[in-house]
C-alpha cells in the first residue's frame, strides 16, 4: 500500500570507474499497481529492485515510499517483502514455520501468528502442506510457500525476483494467473523483475523496459507492444520477434518511399501520414513490422507487392512460421500451420501501413507516423 | 537400408538405467528428432552412437554394420555437442579444419583451406576465421561447432541440443537457418532436444522419450494432432492443452461424454471405435485455441459454465483463464485463447464449448489415447 | 578528515612495509656482493660505498690476491652442475609426471586414488628421514655422485607436486572437448598431443618453474648423495666459509649469480604462473 518514487537512482559496482549497473533512473510506481521491470540480463533490473528492498546501498539518488525517503533505511525497517528467484526457504523449518518466521521478529502473540499463517496459506492454496519440509515440495509448491511467507506480513511493497523462471510450463501458466489475482485481492504494490517478456505482458499493470541501466519505456503492456518508444523495446517485446529491415527513405512529392538496399520499394508512406517533424528525420531508417502483420501471397496481389523467395517454412504445432528472403534480408511471417511452402518458392509481400514502425537506424529512436485513426465499426 | 538401428540398446550407470531397451530405426537421409525432458537419456543415446559411451546392452548398427566395438575415431559420425566443445586454444579456422588432420583422413592443405572457406561462407563465419572461441558469441560458437562437423561429410550427424544455450531471439533465427541448411546436407541427422518447437519444425520424424522409454514415433503432424498419450499431448503446445475429467458411456450405437455434470453426445462416427471403452474414466483434452467462449447462455448448444478468473492480453493474443464448475488440483483453471478485443470482466460468468473433432480423449488411468472416429 | 586519510593510506603503507621486508635481504646481499673485503665486514654497516666487481671476478675467473683458500675457480663448474641436475630433473619429471597425471585424470583403474595418494605422500616425509636409506641403496647401486643418480633422487621432490598439479589441470579440461576430438577421428594419443597438452600449457609452465626452483635449491640430497663430480652451487657456497674467515663478498656474489637463472625463468613464464596456480584456465 505504498507509492514508490525512484529519483535519479544510480548504482555503480566496484572501484573507479566501476560498472554502472543503473544510471540516473527515474520511475514512479503507483500505489497498488503491479509494475514489471523487464529487460535482458545485465540491464540493471535486479539491482534496481534490490535498492528498493534495501539489500543494495544506493550509490546516488533516492527511493521514496509515500513521499518518505527510505534509501538510508535498512531493509527490515522499510516494510517490504521479497520473494527470491531461488525461493530461499529455510530448509530446516516446516512450511508453517517458514511462513511464520517473519512474524516472530515482530513479537506477535502465538494465536495471532497462527491466524496470519492460516490466512496466507489459504490465499496461496497450501493449507494441506503446512507440516512438510521444503525439500519434500515441488517447485511450484516451494514458490507458493515463498509467496505466502512474503505476504504474511502485509507489507507495503511486495517484490518478486523472477518468480516463474524455475517452473515448468504448466506450473508457470497457473502461477502467473495466481500472482495476478494476488495483486488484485491484496491491494499491495508489487514490483516484479523478469527477462521473460511474455510473463511481463501477462502480469503487469505497467511495464518498465530496461536496457543498459536505463529505462527505455514505461507503459501498459498494450502501449509497450503497440507503441514502442524505440527499436530495442520493439524488438524485445512480443513473440515472434519483430522483423527489422534496413531501408532508405526517398522522399517524393506524394510520399516517402522506403527502399531496401537491394533496390526494392518495400512501402510508401503518403505525405498525409507524415508529421511535421519528419522534415528533420534521417533517411537511413529501419522498418519494423510484426510477423503476424506481414501479408504474404503466392501470386502478386498488386504491383506494389514486394517479390521475395521462401527461405524456409516451419510448421510448429499451432502456428506456421514462414521465413522469406526479401532483398537480402530475412523476414518472418506467421501463417496457418497447415499451409505448405517450398524452398525458393516466390511469394509477394505487403507491409500494411497501419502496422509499420519506423526507427532511426543510428539511434533506434522511434519515428512516429501521423496515421489516421483506424475506422471503427 | 536404415541408417541407424538401435536393437534393444541399454545403458546402465551402476544400478540406474539411463537408457532402457531402446529399439528404434532411423531411415537413411532422415532428420530424426528424439524429444524429451532434460535428463531423459537423450545425450547418452547420442554418445553411444558416437562411441564415447559404451552401450551396456544391445547392438547399434550403422548402415547395417554393428559398431559397438568400434572406437569413436573409426566410426563415420560427426557430433555437435550441447556445450559446443570447441578447441579453445585454436582459431575458428583451425577448429573447423581440425578433423582434416586426423590419421587416415588427411587431405592436401589447399583442399582443406578451400573447404573451410566454403563452409565458413555457408555459415556466415567468413569474417571470424582468425578469432578464438572465447571471442565469439554463443550463436557464433554454435556455428563453428556445426562447421566442424560439416567438414567431415560423415554418414550420420549427431546433434545434442545445439540451440538450447542461445537466447530466444537467436534460437528462433538459428532454427530457421538450420532447417534451411538441412536441405544442402543430404545426410541422416539424429537430433535431440527438449524444445518441442524445434522438434516440430525440423524433424521428418520424432520419437518422444519419457521415463526412459519411447512413447511415440511419428511425423510432427502425427505427434501434434494425434498424440499417443496424455503426457505427449500436454508437452506440445503453448499454452499447453487443457484437460477435463469425464466418463464415457457407449451403448446402443450412441456415445455420450459426461463431464462437469453435463452430457455431450458425440457424433455417430465415434460410436464404433469407442464402444469397448464404455464406462471408462477419461481425461478430455482440448487445446486453448479450440475452446470457444460464449457470453450468453447457449441455446441448445452444448456448453459448460465457468467463471472468468483473469484475462491476459499478450500483444495480439487474448488469453482468458476460466474456472470450471469442478476444478481439479492439476487443472484449477482452463486457458482459452480467444479473439483479440474481446473483454471479459473478472469473476463474470461465461460458457465455454468446443468442437468434437478437435477434442482428444485419454484414459484417465493409463493416459493412453482413445481411438477417434473411424 | 583524519579517518579518511588513514583509510586510503593504510593499504599502500602496509604493502610498502611488506615489500621492504621482502626485498631487503636481497638488496643486502646484492650490496654485499659489490663491496670489497674491507667494507663487507665494516661495523656499523656501510650503506654508501665504492662498488667493485672484484668478488664476481674472483669466483668466476679466479682473480684473487688473498690466500689460496680464497680461490674458487670451480664456481663456474658448480653452476654448470646445478644447471645439469635441475634441467634433467625437470625434464624427467615432466615426461613421467604428465602421463601419470593424465592417466589419473581420465582413466579409471583399481587402486587409482591409493596410487595418487601414495605419490603425494612422498612429499610428506622430510628429506632427512629418507636420506639415509637412500644413501645405502645408492651406494649399492654405485649411483653416488652421478648425475643420473641425483636426477632419480630428485624425482622424490619434484614428481609428486607435478603430478598433483597437472592432474588438476587435466581434470579441468571439459571432457567433451576430448570426446569431440575422438569423434573427429583422432586416437587417444592424437587427442592428448593436439588438444589436452596445449590446453594445459599454463599448468606446465607453473610446475616447470616450481620444480626447477626446488631442484636448484636442494641441499640435503646433493650433500649426501652427491660428491666431487656433481657438486652443485648450494654446496659450493659452503666453501666460502673457511677456517680463518668467511668470504662474505664472494659468497654474496655467488648467491646473486645463483639466483639469476631462476629469475629469468620466472620472468619468462610469469604470466602463466598466476593462471597456472589458480587452476581452471581451460574453459573455452
Amino acid at each position: 500500500m505504498a507509492a514508490i518514487l525512484l529519483e535519479n537512482l544510480t548504482k555503480i559496482y566496484g572501484r573507479k570507474p566501476g560498472v554502472r549497473a543503473v544510471r540516473d533512473l527515474q520511475l514512479q510506481i503507483r500505489d497498488q499497481e503491479l509494475l514489471v521491470l523487464l529487460g535482458p540480463s545485465g540491464c540493471g533490473k535486479t539491482s534496481t529492485m534490490r535498492m528498493i528492498a534495501g539489500l543494495e546501498p544506493v550509490t546516488a539518488g533516492a527511493v521514496y515510499f509515500d513521499g518518505r525517503p527510505v534509501q538510508a533505511q535498512p531493509p527490515g525497517q522499510r516494510n517490504v517483502a521479497m520473494a527470491f528467484e531461488s525461493y530461499a526457504l529455510y530448509p530446516t523449518l516446516t512450511v508453517r514455520e517458514n511462513i511464520a518466521f517473519p512474524l516472530h521478529a515482530r513479537r506477535l502473540a502465538a494465536a495471532a501468528i497462527e491466524e496470519k499463517v492460516q490466512w496466507a496459506a489459504r490465499t496461496l492454496h497450501i493449507t494441506d502442506i503446512l507440516a512438510r519440509l521444503p525439500r519434500e515440495l515441488s517447485g511450484g509448491q516451494q514458490q507458493r510457500v515463498s509467496l505466502a511467507r512474503a505476504i504474511v506480513r502485509n507489507p507495503a511493497v511486495f517484490l518478486l525476483d523472477e518468480p516463474l523462471s524455475h517452473l515448468d510450463q504448466k506450473q508457470r501458466q497457473f502461477m502467473r494467473v495466481e500472482i495476478k489475482r494476488l495483486n488484485a485481492d491484496l491491494k499491495t504494490t508489487m514490483v516484479l523483475v523478469t527477462h521473460d517478456q511474455k510473463e511481463a505482458m501477462a502480469l503487469a499493470d505497467r511495464i518498465a523496459v530496461m536496457h543498459d541501466g536505463h529505462i527505455q519505456q514505461v507503459g501498459t503492456p498494450q502501449e509497450v507492444y503497440d507503441d514502442p518508444a524505440n527499436a530495442f523495446v520493439a524488438g524485445f517485446v512480443g513473440e515472434p520477434h519483430m522483423n527489422f529491415l534496413d531501408v532508405q527513405a526517398r522522399p517524393t512529392a506524394e510520399a516517402w518511399a522506403l527502399w531496401s538496399a537491394a533496390g526494392q520499394q518495400l512501402a510508401a508512406i503518403p505525405v498525409a501520414c507524415l508529421p511535421a517533424q519528419s522534415a528533420g528525420w534521417p533517411t537511413d531508417l529501419r522498418l519494423g513490422i510484426r510477423p503476424r502483420h506481414v501479408r504474404c501471397a503466392e501470386a502478386p496481389p498488386s504491383t506494389s507487392a514486394v517479390p521475395s523467395e521462401v527461405f524456409v517454412y516451419e510448421s510448429v504445432g499451432e502456428k506456421g512460421i514462414l521465413t522469406v528472403e526479401c532483398g537480402g534480408q530475412l523476414v518472418s511471417i506467421l501463417t496457418d500451420p497447415e499451409r505448405r511452402f517450398e524452398r525458393h518458392q516466390p511469394v509477394w509481400l505487403q507491409f500494411p501501413l497501419a502496422h509499420l514502425y519506423l526507427f532511426s537506424r543510428a539511434t533506434g529512436e522511434r519515428l512516429r507516423l501521423a496515421l489516421p485513426a483506424p475506422a471503427t465499426g | 537400408m536404415a541408417a541407424i538401428v538401435f536393437d534393444h540398446v541399454s545403458k546402465r550407470y551402476g544400478a540406474l538405467p539411463a537408457v532402457d531397451d531402446l529399439c528404434l530405426e532411423i531411415r537413411d537421409k532422415e532428420f530424426f528428432v528424439i524429444l524429451g525432458p532434460s535428463g531423459a537419456g537423450k545425450t547418452t543415446t547420442l554418445k553411444m552412437v558416437a562411441g564415447i559411451e559404451p552401450a551396456t546392452g544391445g547392438t547399434i548398427l550403422l548402415n547395417g554394420r554393428p559398431i559397438n566395438h568400434l572406437p569413436p575415431e573409426k566410426r563415420d559420425v560427426a557430433m555437435v555437442f550441447e556445450s559446443y566443445a570447441l578447441y579453445s586454444h585454436l582459431t575458428v579456422f583451425e577448429n573447423i579444419a581440425f578433423p582434416c588432420g586426423a590419421p587416415g583422413k588427411s587431405r592436401p592443405q589447399a583442399a582443406v583451406e578451400a573447404e573451410v572457406q566454403r563452409i565458413a561462407g555457408l555459415l556466415g563465419l567468413g569474417e571470424l576465421l582468425d578469432r578464438r572461441p572465447s571471442q565469439l558469441s554463443g550463436g557464433q560458437r554454435q556455428r563453428v561447432a556445426l562447421g566442424r562437423s560439416l567438414i567431415r561429410q560423415p554418414a550420420v550427424f549427431l546433434m545434442d541440443e545445439p540451440l538450447s544455450h542461445l537466447d530466444a531471439k537467436i534460437r528462433t533465427q538459428m532454427r530457421a537457418e538450420l532447417k534451411h541448411l538441412r536441405e544442402s546436407i543430404n545426410t541422416t541427422i539424429l537430433y535431440v532436444t527438449h524444445d518441442y518447437s524445434e522438434a516440430l519444425s525440423l524433424a521428418d520424424r520424432i520419437a518422444f522419450l519419457y521415463a526412459g522409454r519411447i512413447q511415440q514415433v511419428g511425423t510432427p503432424h502425427d505427434i501434434y494432432h494425434r498424440p499417443a498419450n496424455r503426457h505427449i499431448a500436454e508437452s506440445l503446445g503453448d499454452p499447453p492443452m487443457n484437460f477435463l475429467d469425464g466418463v464415457l458411456w457407449a451403448a446402443d450405437g450412441r456415445v455420450t461424454l459426461h463431464t462437469q455434470g453435463r452430457s455431450l453426445p458425440l457424433p455417430a462416427a465415434w460410436a464404433e471405435s469407442l464402444r469397448p471403452w464404455n464406462g471408462c474414466d477419461l481425461s478430455i483434452g482440448i487445446r486453448p485455441q479450440h475452446l470457444r467462449l460464449l457470453r450468453a447462455s447457449p441455446g441448445g448448444e452444448f456448453a459448460l459454465p465457468g467463471r472468468v478468473f483473469v484475462q491476459e492480453t499478450l500483444g495480439d493474443d487474448n488469453l482468458v483463464s476460466v474456472v470450471p464448475d469442478r476444478p481439479t488440483v492439476e487443472q484449477p483453471v482452463l486457458m482459452v485463447l480467444t479473439e483479440p478485443n474481446r473483454v471479459f470482466p473478472r469473476d463474470g460468468p461465461v460458457h465455454f464449448t468446443w468442437q468434437a473433432d478437435q477434442m482428444h480423449l485419454f484414459a484417465k488411468d493409463t493416459g493412453q489415447r482413445l481411438p477417434g472416429p473411424a | 578528515m583524519k579517518l579518511s586519510l588513514l583509510r586510503t593510506l593504510w593499504r599502500p603503507v602496509l604493502l610498502t612495509a611488506y615489500f621492504a621486508f621482502a626485498i631487503a635481504p636481497i638488496l643486502w646481499v646484492l650490496a654485499m656482493s659489490l663491496k670489497n673485503s674491507a667494507d663487507v665486514i665494516a661495523t656499523p654497516p656501510k650503506f654508501i660505498f665504492q662498488p667493485t666487481l672484484e668478488n664476481y671476478k674472483a669466483i668466476t675467473v679466479g682473480l684473487e690476491s688473498y690466500s689460496t683458500e680464497a680461490l674458487r675457480p670451480d664456481f663456474p663448474r658448480y653452476f654448470l652442475n646445478t644447471l645439469i641436475i635441475a634441467t634433467s630433473t625437470v625434464s624427467v619429471s615432466l615426461l613421467l609426471g604428465t602421463f601419470a597425471a593424465y592417466a589419473l585424470a581420465r582413466f579409471s583403474f583399481r587402486f587409482k586414488e591409493d596410487i595418487a595418494f601414495t605419490f603425494l605422500s612422498f612429499r610428506f616425509a622430510p628429506e632427512l628421514m629418507v636420506i639415509l636409506p637412500l644413501f645405502v641403496v645408492f651406494q649399492k647401486l654405485h649411483w653416488i655422485d652421478t648425475f643420473a643418480g641425483l636426477t632419480v633422487a630428485y624425482q622424490l621432490i619434484t614428481l609428486p607436486f607435478l603430478i598433483w598439479v597437472m592432474r588438476g589441470f587435466f581434470e579441468s579440461i571439459p571432457l567433451e572437448i576430448e570426446q569431440a576430438a575422438r569423434v573427429d577421428g583422432y586416437t587417444w594419443w592424437g587427442v592428448f598431443r593436439r588438444v589436452s597438452l596445449p590446453l594445459v600449457r599454463p599448468g606446465i609452465a607453473a610446475v616447470v618453474i616450481l620444480s626447477f626452483i626446488a631442484a636448484w635449491n636442494n641441499f640435503i640430497f646433493a650433500m649426501i648423495l652427491g660428491g666431487q663430480e656433481t657438486q652443485p652451487i648450494t654446496l659450493g657456497i659452503l666453501g666460502f666459509i673457511g677456517y680463518e674467515r668467511i668470504l662474505w663478498g664472494q659468497m654474496a656474489a655467488a648467491t646473486i649469480i645463483c639466483v639469476i637463472p631462476e629469475l629469468i625463468l620466472a620472468f619468462c613464464i610469469q604470466k602463466y604462473i598466476v593462471r597456472g596456480l589458480t587452476f581452471g584456465a581451460v574453459k573455452g
